[in-house]
């Protein structure tokens, strides 16, 4: 019982990445319909900018790292926002009208793209953080033998805050409910007075900045990464983001943590269920999960059935 | 100028397939074509095929695949178990290896069809990587792990002119020629056949070499090609009969004239592309076959031969009744259904036979390479299998043939360019004169004024280096030029007259560049020889993508064939669809 | 000076030329209404005049100013808005909400929006009833009513409706073309595009009837009602 709570928060810490690297997919799909293929190579730019940034410019700060890491933070939330902005500006809104197999191909051109710049930036090695970043965060004790280390704890609250944030944005301010209104239809939103391609540059700057601050996060929690992070992690969570229906925001969230906690609890309990080599095999939990659900739910677990647009 | 232009007659459609299949027959024998550049043309032409499969799949049918490496995989895999494993001969395992990988696309494709797009594409990524997991972690124990499976058989063919190869074939072509001319009357039917089993038999004692039942081969099929051109464009019997007597009887005399010299570079391209096994017999039948050497070029034949049959079979499809079917699925699924077109089965099939032909393709690859190891059939194969049809124009076999050029054949050529061609020898001028051209035709309406723009452009270009014999500053002045061109429309855009602001830009850019260009043009050069293009190979790709689909968005040849009528009526009514439904209402 | 003014605007799709040289005023405080058949290129014409379609030649003035290059959502800013074909309600926003998008032009200025809304409420008081539901759970009718109302939240000094009557049962049309008249008489000028030719006619000021993308004919409603040529092909009378 005590391992199964132990993994438990385990899972939803990892979970809660992946929500939050979900939402910017999700809200992207919800106002483009598109797949943004380069947003988990932003993500993984958020890990690099804020590698680059701990080890160079802020290094100093390390025995204050709460400060360099908010100033970090402040970073790459706006430097992974304006790339946002920019792939959506040069290689999705000249294609906003060109049919649904060429806007794929260019968000993949614009992932390779991101990809090779930050191989060349990391030298293809993998980048460690600086040791003992939040060291001194007390754990949190819950019971005899699980606990939340401080940093598990501050992942956790960031994660929420944010997804909160984006929550009450979304549904409770003008530009939220525009937003909303955009992912409805173009046309009438632009009758509403909507500037449409001002919103869409909007959510290309919140989606890819989130990502990016959980890119620095995850940086945080794991130590070290290499350039091909972007790609698996943002894969999954793009899994997550349709687990829970995509376009919709509360459905990323569950989605993540679904996925999140499952990939822990297969790991974890794996060998006892007769999968030898459950670790090996984790990064394929993500793609059965995705298979089953979709064949029961054709559009997620909080999906509601749209008529394709052709 | 161009009214003229229009006037010329242009040539037949035909007459550019033949000038292409006479190029890639001519190729391997082509000077620059060495052993590793031959071996890139296997590869590329098993990404052809892989190309021309996903076509159905995409292009066809309009369904999002983004796994199709893993059907690929399947063929290869497939292959070389039942080649090492099982001792069967590689391109023996052909059938199995499609009917293996169809097979799988069937079940796993079965219950996600239904699906919209987007979410199928997902669910297509989800397979390919379940199927790379798989492999690398030794599923069944029958997959090598992440090193794969070492030492797949060489293809392996009976030596030709050995009986009963030549009796076989002969039977083939004489069966093809029968139902080919079944409305050419008797004489062409009938004597036409006696001809060619007649021709076919006597040419190989006339010259003398067994050998030349190979000669034998190309007679009766180019025979038997040639009546059916004949009869295409229209000649009738007796024009057909005089071409066929005319083909025999220049192969005769080609046989006859050249026997002992065919016999010999025969056998001398045998010992040097194949390897003559033992004698076996099978059933008192000698059938010693033959195994292909390390050297490409048999396999060049080999899956040339492969995509011919392909494209053909392709053709034929497209224009069929299930083509039609999945024009229809593809335009509109609602409308499909509403015709009575099962769209399930339809798309099920599109699936299964993609997924079958790369399985083949798989099998190629394998005989080829030998090694077949999970990191050929990733994710990123899969993204350039798309790309080939996107990239080219979904649906268009032309297309697939560049597309491949474009994601294969030229990344892995790039391998071998040194970035110093930016400023060595003619390259800076060549992309200069390409740049300045371009700029020149996009602003021929400006007249003078576009020609002096050029001209300051190109003088700014060659000032700095050739003042300061550093060449390597061609390589900011090609940055400077393009900058121009780019900015100069804009520029336009603001002020009538453009030309102060561009002379005064040009005479800034040249000053500071003659100040600094001594000390930075070394540095420069130090940077671009040590610039290696291999790590920035993914990275061109994706910006190239992106490019291409930016001004091309319907691929470089896009298809011709057009959906139906719905786009031509129901536009002009407003709103599209809407329109209709309420029409009806 | 007419508060709107097409000078031969002339729209393709494509290659297909969807308007010919349409050329219409509509002078203000007026109702003027463009009728014609399916197809004849009504719902072409406002989307042009609203910007969601470039004409490829042509002027169009509104309030004066030239408005064929500027972009859609900023014409709404100069006092035109729109109920469009089909209603455009979004299905997943409250009514509320919907209103709300309708006064995006107003900024964050809550006041005038808080006022607007009551004023819609007024207007409609069936929408104030299910001002939490969403606007895809609402009747045809209801819907209707969310859709001009949501145009009028910009306070528009033209407001244009496409066929408002579309799809509704006689009793609920009648009730639409009084509350337009309602809003006419309250200032706003309407261009009304209508398949209902007689209770549009009867209800405007000045007509226009549309063919094949071109007008064929204008008037005085009056007037046009008692065309034989509108009588017969569109008042379905012989």
């Amino acid at each position: 019982m005590e391992t199964f709570l132990q993994q438990l928060i385990n899972g939803l810490t990892i979970g809660g990445f992946y929500a939050v690297v979900a939402l910017g997919y999700t809200m992207v799909y919800g106002v483009l319909k598109l797949i943004n293929f380069a947003h988990g190579d932003m993500f993984m730019w958020g890990t690099l900018t804020g590698w680059a940034l701990l080890t160079t410019v802020f290094a100093s700060f390390t025995d204050m790292d709460v400060i360099a890491i908010l100033a970090a933070s402040v970073v790459v939330l706006a430097f992974i926002g304006v790339m946002g902005m920019t792939i959506e500006r040069v290689a999705y809104r000249p294609l906003r009208s060109a049919g649904r197999l060429s806007p794929i191909i260019s968000a993949l051109g614009a992932a390779f793209a991101l990809q090779a710049v930050a191989r060349n930036v990391s030298d293809a090695r993998w980048r460690t953080y600086p040791e003992g970043l939040l060291a001194e965060l007390p754990n949190v004790q819950l019971t005899g033998r699980v606990s939340l280390s401080g940093l598990q704890v501050l992942m956790l609250v960031t994660c929420a805050a944010v997804m909160i944030g984006l929550y009450l944005f979304v549904q409770r301010t003008r530009v939220g409910t525009a937003m909303r209104a955009v992912s409805l239809d173009h046309d009438v939103s632009r009758l509403m007075g909507i500037n449409v391609n001002r919103i869409i540059s909007l959510v290309f700057f919140i989606g890819p900045a989130l990502g990016g601050l959980a890119g620095l996060l995850i940086g945080i929690y794991y130590g070290s990464f290499n350039f091909t992070l972007g790609w698996v992690f943002g894969l999954k969570a793009f899994i997550a983001a349709i687990l829970g229906g995509i376009g919709n925001i509360p459905g990323a969230v569950i989605g993540g943590f679904i996925l999140g906690i499952s990939e822990t609890m297969v790991v974890a309990y794996g060998p006892d269920i007769g999968l030898a080599d459950a670790s090996a095999w984790k990064d394929a939990i993500a793609y059965v999960l995705l298979i089953t659900i979709l064949i029961a739910r054709p559009t997620g677990i909080l999906g509601e059935t749209v008529a394709e647009k052709v | 100028m161009n009214e003229a232009l229009k006037r010329l007659p242009r040539p037949a459609p035909w007459m550019g397939q033949l000038a292409l299949l006479l190029f890639a027959i001519a190729l391997p024998y082509m000077g620059f074509m060495d052993r590793s550049r031959t071996s890139l043309a296997v590869f590329a032409g098993v990404y052809v095929m892989l190309g021309l499969s996903l076509n159905i799949v995409v292009g066809y049918a309009g369904l999002f695949q983004l796994g199709h490496a893993a059907f690929f995989g399947l063929g290869a895999y497939t292959a070389a178990i039942l080649s090492i494993e099982h001792n069967i001969t590689i391109l023996a395992t052909i059938p199995i290896a499609a009917l293996v990988a169809g097979g799988a696309a069937m079940l796993v494709s079965k219950p996600i069809l239904h699906l919209r797009g987007d979410y199928l594409c997902i669910v297509t990524i989800a397979f390919g990587e379940i199927f790379r997991i798989a492999v690398t972690n030794n599923a069944f124990g029958i997959t090598g792990g992440s090193n794969g499976l070492f030492g797949a058989g060489r293809p392996e063919l009976p030596l030709p002119w050995l009986s009963p190869v030549p009796e076989i074939v002969l039977v083939l072509l004489l069966i093809g020629h029968l139902l080919l001319t079944q409305r050419s009357g008797p004489v062409l039917q009938w004597g036409g056949a006696g001809v060619i089993a007649l021709a076919y038999f006597l040419l190989p004692p006339l010259a003398g070499h067994d050998q030349v039942f190979v000669i034998s081969m190309a007679m009766g099929l180019l025979a038997v090609a040639g009546v059916a051109f004949l009869r295409e464009r229209g000649l009738d019997w007796r024009g057909q009969v005089i071409g066929l007597l005319v083909i025999v009887i220049l192969f005769a005399a080609f046989g006859a004239a050249r026997g002992d010299q065919l016999a010999a570079s025969i056998d001398g391209n045998l010992d040097k592309y194949f390897n003559v096994q033992d004698p076996v017999t099978v059933l008192g039948v000698d059938v010693t076959p033959v195994a292909f050497k390390r050297d490409a070029r048999p396999y060049y034949f080999l899956v040339l031969g492969f995509i011919i049959v392909t494209i053909v079979g392709m053709r034929r499809l497209q224009n069929s009744r299930l083509g039609r079917a999945w024009l229809y699925v593809r335009e509109d699924q609602l409308a499909a259904e509403a015709m009575g077109i099962d769209t399930t089965q339809v798309k099920l099939i599109a699936f299964a036979l993609g997924s079958a032909w790369a399985g083949v393709a798989g099998v190629l690859y394998a005989s080829r390479f030998t090694v077949v190891a999970p990191e050929s059939f990733n994710f990123l194969q899969s993204v350039i299998m798309f790309c080939i049809v996107v990239l080219g124009g979904s649906g268009s076999i032309p297309g697939v043939l560049v597309g491949t050029l474009g994601m294969v054949v030229l990344p892995e050529l790039l391998r071998d360019v040194g970035p110093t061609f930016l400023y060595e020898g003619a390259g800076p001028f060549v992309i200069l004169a390409l740049i300045l051209g371009g700029h020149l035709l996009s602003a021929r309406d400006r007249g003078q004024a576009a020609v002096i723009e050029t001209g300051l452009i190109g003088a700014a270009f060659f000032v700095p280096p050739l003042l300061l014999g550093e060449p390597s500053l061609y390589v900011i002045g090609l940055l400077m030029a393009l900058a121009m061109i780019i900015v100069l429309p804009l520029l336009r855009r603001r002020t009538s007259n453009a030309l102060p602001w561009v002379a005064g830009a040009l005479a800034a850019y040249a000053l500071v560049m003659i100040v600094i260009g001594s000390q930075f043009g070394q540095d420069l050069e130090r940077e671009i020889s040590a610039f290696r293009i291999m790590d920035w190979r993914d990275g061109l790709m994706g910006v190239a993508m992106v490019v291409m689909m930016v001004l091309r968005p319907a691929g470089i040849i896009p298809e011709r064939r057009k959906g139906i009528v719905m786009s031509a009526v129901a536009e002009p009514s407003g709103a599209g669809p809407a329109v209709a439904v309420q029409q009806a209402t | 000076m007419a508060l709107l003014e097409l000078h031969n605007i002339n729209t393709y799709y494509g290659n297909i030329r969807t308007l010919k040289d349409i050329s219409l005023k509509v002078e203000a405080g007026q109702v003027v209404t463009l009728i014609g058949a399916n197809g004849a290129g009504k719902t072409t014409t406002l989307r042009t005049v609203s910007g969601l379609l470039r004409p490829r030649s042509g002027e169009i003035l509104f309030d004066g100013h030239p408005i064929h290059r500027i972009p859609a959502h900023e014409i709404v800013y100069l006092g035109l808005t729109q109920a469009p074909e089909g209603r455009g309600i979004f299905p997943t926003l409250t009514v509320q909400e919907n209103l709300n998008m309708g006064a995006y032009s107003l900024g964050g200025d809550r006041g005038a929006i808080e006022a607007n809304r009551e004023r819609v409420y007024e207007l409609f008081p069936r929408l104030a009833e299910r001002k939490r539901q969403l606007g895809g759970t609402l009747s045809g009718g209801e819907q209707q009513m969310l859709s001009i109302g949501r145009a009028l939240m910009a306070r528009p000094k033209l407001l244009m409706l496409d066929e408002p009557s579309l799809g509704l049962a006689p009793l609920l049309v009648r009730a639409i073309f009084e509350t337009v008249q309602a809003i006419n008489e309250q200032g706003v000028t309407v261009l009304l595009v209508e398949q209902n030719a007689r209770a549009a006619l009867r209800l405007a000021d000045y007509g226009y009837v549309l063919e094949t993308g071109a007008i064929s004919l204008e008037g005085p409603a009056q007037e046009l009602l008692h065309n034989e040529r509108v009588r017969h092909a569109y008042l379905g009378e012989v």
